[in-house]
C-alpha cells in the first residue's frame, strides 16, 4: 500500500475502522493500538485477501485477525488495570434531530449505552457478526468472507444476537413504543 | 415504535473519531517503514548468468538468460547477513524463470525455507515467526524503461502481490496474509527486487505449490483460477495485467502431511474466531443450538427437503427505485416485512433462489425462513417456508 493509499484509506474509513476496533478492543488504549496496528500491518502486507475489492473489508479482516491474536493479553491488561470503560465515554450518534434538549440527549445516550452495554454483553460469535452488520453496514456474504464462516452461520448468528438483544433490551424497546 | 434492528442500528453507528495525531502517527510510521525499505543497491559486479532456455507454455514465455541481482545480493541489501549466508547454502533453490505477461518481465530468482534463517524477526501478536519460506523476485518493464526509483514519487504506484499458493487451498483466503506475509523491496538499474517471506510452505512439498506474481497490492481473484476439484490453481489467460505463476520448488522429503493440516486448521481458526469459537459454544442454550444448527445446514438447494413453503405469503416483487425489494407476510401469530437490495441477492442476475433473513422465533416451530427466487422476466417471487 502506498502512502497515498493509506492517506486515503484512513480519510475514508479511519472512522469506521476506529470505531469496530474501539468496540472490540472496549478500552481506549487497546482501541488506539489496534487502530494503529491495523493500518501499518496493511501498509506492510504486499497483498492480502481479495473480499471483492473492498478495502474495508480488508482493514475490517486484519483488525479482527489482530485483536484475536492480541485478545490474551489484552484480557490480562484489563484484570491488572482495570482500564476505564468505554461504555463511560460513549458518544450519541447524530440522529439529525437538530432539537433535541438536553434530557434528551441523555435519554438517548442513556440507551445507546444500555444497547452497547447488551451487545458487549454477548459471546464473541454472536457480538462480532452484530458489530460488522449494524455498525460496519456489511452484508451476511461479505460477513462472511471476513469470518470465513457459511453465510447461513452468519444468518444463523445474526438471528440468535437479535434474539438475545430484544429480551435483553426488552425495557428499551418498550420505552420507544 | 422502534424496531430491535433500529435500535441497534442506530446505538451502533460509528461515532468514534480517531485522534488526529493517531492518524498522523500512523503515517509517519509508515513512511518511515518504507523509507527503512528503500534502499539503493550500489554497483554490484557479481550477478548471475544463467544458461539460456527457451520453454515455451500458451502465451508465457519461459527463458532465463537475463543479468539479475542474485538472491544472496538482494538478501545483503536487505542488511540481512543470515539471510544472505541461507541464500549461498545448498538448501537454496536457484530458479531463474521469466514470464512475460501484462507489460512487465517477471523473473522468479530463487527460494529458500528454513528455521531462523533471518536477522529480522517476525512477530504476529505475541508470536514469534522464525520458519520461513523466502522468495526473490526481480520484476522490469517489458518496454525496457526503467521502474521508477524507490525515490521517485512514483514508487509504489504499480503495486504487485507476491505469494505462495497451494494446491488444495482457495488461494482467495490462503495467500502471504494468512501465512503472516511481508517483503523487502528494493530498485536497482531499473529493475525492482522483492524478497517475498511467510510461513513455512516445506510442509506442503507432497502438494503442488506455486508463486503468484500479480497486479495490484491485493489478491485479485480474476488473476487466476482455482480448480475446487482438483485443488489446482492456474492462470487466468483472459486476465488483463500481470498474472504470473510458477512453481515454487520444495524438498519433498520435507513435506509433512500433519503439520500441514494443523497448520491450515490454526489460519481456519484465526479467521473464524479461534478459540473463541469453542468457548463460547457452550454459552448457547440447547433450544438456541437446535435452531443454530437447523438454520446453518440450510441452503437453496437442500431448502425443500428441511423445510415446506407458506403458500399464503407468496407474492411477486419488482425492485423499487432505490433497487430494493419490499416484502411484508402475515402468519398465524405474527407478521413480518423487509426490504432488501436485489442487488445483493442476485449480485450476478442470475435466475435462482436465494435465502434471506431468519425471522425471530423462540421455537424450531415458529421459525420463518425467508426466500428469494429471481424469475426471467426479472421480477421476485417471495415466499416463507416454514421448518418441515
Amino acid at each position: 500500500m502506498t502512502k497515498t493509499e493509506l492517506e486515503n484509506c484512513i480519510l475514508l474509513y479511519g472512522k469506521d475502522i476506529y470505531s469496530f476496533c474501539k468496540n472490540l478492543a472496549l478500552h481506549t488504549q487497546e482501541a488506539d493500538d489496534l487502530y494503529q496496528d491495523t493500518f501499518l500491518k496493511a501498509t506492510e502486507l504486499a497483498g492480502s485477501i481479495d473480499y471483492e475489492k473492498n478495502p474495508k473489508s480488508y482493514l475490517l479482516s486484519i483488525a479482527l485477525r489482530i485483536w484475536k491474536n492480541k485478545k490474551r493479553k489484552y484480557a490480562w491488561r484489563n484484570r491488572i488495570a482495570g482500564t476505564l470503560s468505554l461504555s463511560e465515554e460513549i458518544s450519541v450518534p447524530d440522529n439529525g434531530s437538530p432539537d433535541i434538549s438536553l434530557e434528551g440527549m441523555a435519554l438517548q445516550k442513556e440507551e445507546v449505552l444500555l444497547v452497547r452495554r447488551a451487545v458487549n454483553a454477548l459471546p464473541d460469535k454472536l457480538r462480532i457478526p452484530v458489530l460488522l452488520f449494524y455498525m460496519e453496514e456489511m452484508s451476511a456474504a461479505q460477513i462472511s468472507k471476513i469470518l470465513k464462516i457459511p453465510e447461513g452461520t452468519v444468518k444463523s448468528r445474526l438471528y440468535l444476537a437479535r434474539k438475545r438483544l430484544k429480551k435483553e433490551l426488552e425495557v428499551v424497546l418498550n420505552e420507544n413504543d | 415504535m422502534k424496531t430491535i434492528d433500529e435500535l441497534l442500528k442506530q446505538a451502533l453507528t460509528p461515532n468514534d473519531e480517531p485522534d488526529y495525531w493517531l492518524n498522523q502517527k500512523i503515517l509517519s510510521m509508515a513512511k518511515e517503514e518504507k523509507t527503512m525499505k528503500k534502499k539503493h543497491l550500489k554497483p554490484v559486479s557479481a550477478v548471475a548468468l544463467s544458461a539460456a532456455v527457451i520453454l515455451s507454455i500458451g502465451s508465457v514465455s519461459i527463458y532465463a538468460a537475463r543479468r539479475f541481482l542474485m538472491p544472496e545480493h538482494v538478501a545483503r541489501e536487505a542488511n540481512d547477513p543470515k539471510l544472505t549466508e541461507a541464500f549461498q547454502s545448498e538448501d537454496a533453490v536457484m530458479v531463474n524463470e521469466t514470464q512475460s505477461l501484462g507489460g512487465y518481465d517477471v523473473t522468479f530468482l530463487g527460494t529458500v525455507s528454513g528455521k531462523s534463517l533471518s536477522d529480522s524477526e517476525t512477530m504476529s501478536g505475541d508470536e514469534l515467526h522464525d520458519d520461513r519460506t523466502y522468495a526473490v523476485v526481480a520484476i522490469e518493464r517489458a518496454d525496457q524503461k526503467p521502474m521508477p526509483k524507490t525515490s521517485d514519487d512514483s514508487y509504489g504506484e504499480q503495486s504487485f502481490f507476491v505469494s505462495p499458493l497451494i494446491q488444495g487451498q482457495n488461494p482467495a483466503f490462503y495467500n502471504s496474509f494468512t501465512f503472516t506475509g511481508g517483503y523487502f523491496e528494493t530498485v536497482e538499474a531499473g529493475i525492482l527486487y522483492r524478497i517475498a517471506e511467510c510461513d513455512n510452505m516445506e510442509p506442503f512439498a507432497d502438494r503442488e505449490t506455486y508463486l503468484c506474481v500479480s497486479s495490484g497490492a491485493f489478491y485479485d481473484s480474476n488473476a487466476y483460477v482455482f480448480d475446487e476439484t482438483s485443488g489446482k490453481i492456474s492462470r487466468n489467460e483472459e486476465y488483463d495485467g500481470t498474472n504470473a505463476l510458477f512453481r515454487l520448488p520444495l524438498d519433498p522429503s520435507k513435506a509433512d502431511p500433519d503439520a500441514a493440516a494443523e497448520y491450515i486448521k490454526k489460519i481456519d481458526e484465526e479467521m473464524s474466531g479461534g478459540n473463541s469459537e469453542t468457548e463460547t459454544e457452550t454459552e448457547l442454550s440447547e433450544e438456541e443450538k437446535e435452531i443454530s444448527d437447523f438454520t446453518e445446514k440450510l441452503t437453496p438447494e437442500n431448502l425443500a427437503t428441511y423445510a415446506a413453503p407458506v403458500e399464503s405469503t407468496r407474492q411477486t416483487l419488482t425492485p423499487d427505485s432505490d433497487g430494493n425489494l419490499n416484502y411484508e407476510y402475515s402468519l398465524d401469530n405474527e407478521t413480518g416485512s423487509g426490504s432488501t437490495a436485489m442487488e445483493e441477492l442476485f449480485p450476478d442476475k442470475k435466475p435462482g433462489i436465494r435465502l434471506g433473513s431468519f425471522s425471530y422465533a423462540d421455537t424450531m416451530e415458529s421459525i420463518c425462513i425467508e426466500t428469494f427466487t429471481l424469475n426471467e422476466d426479472g421480477t421476485v417471487t417471495f415466499l416463507v417456508y416454514k421448518p418441515k
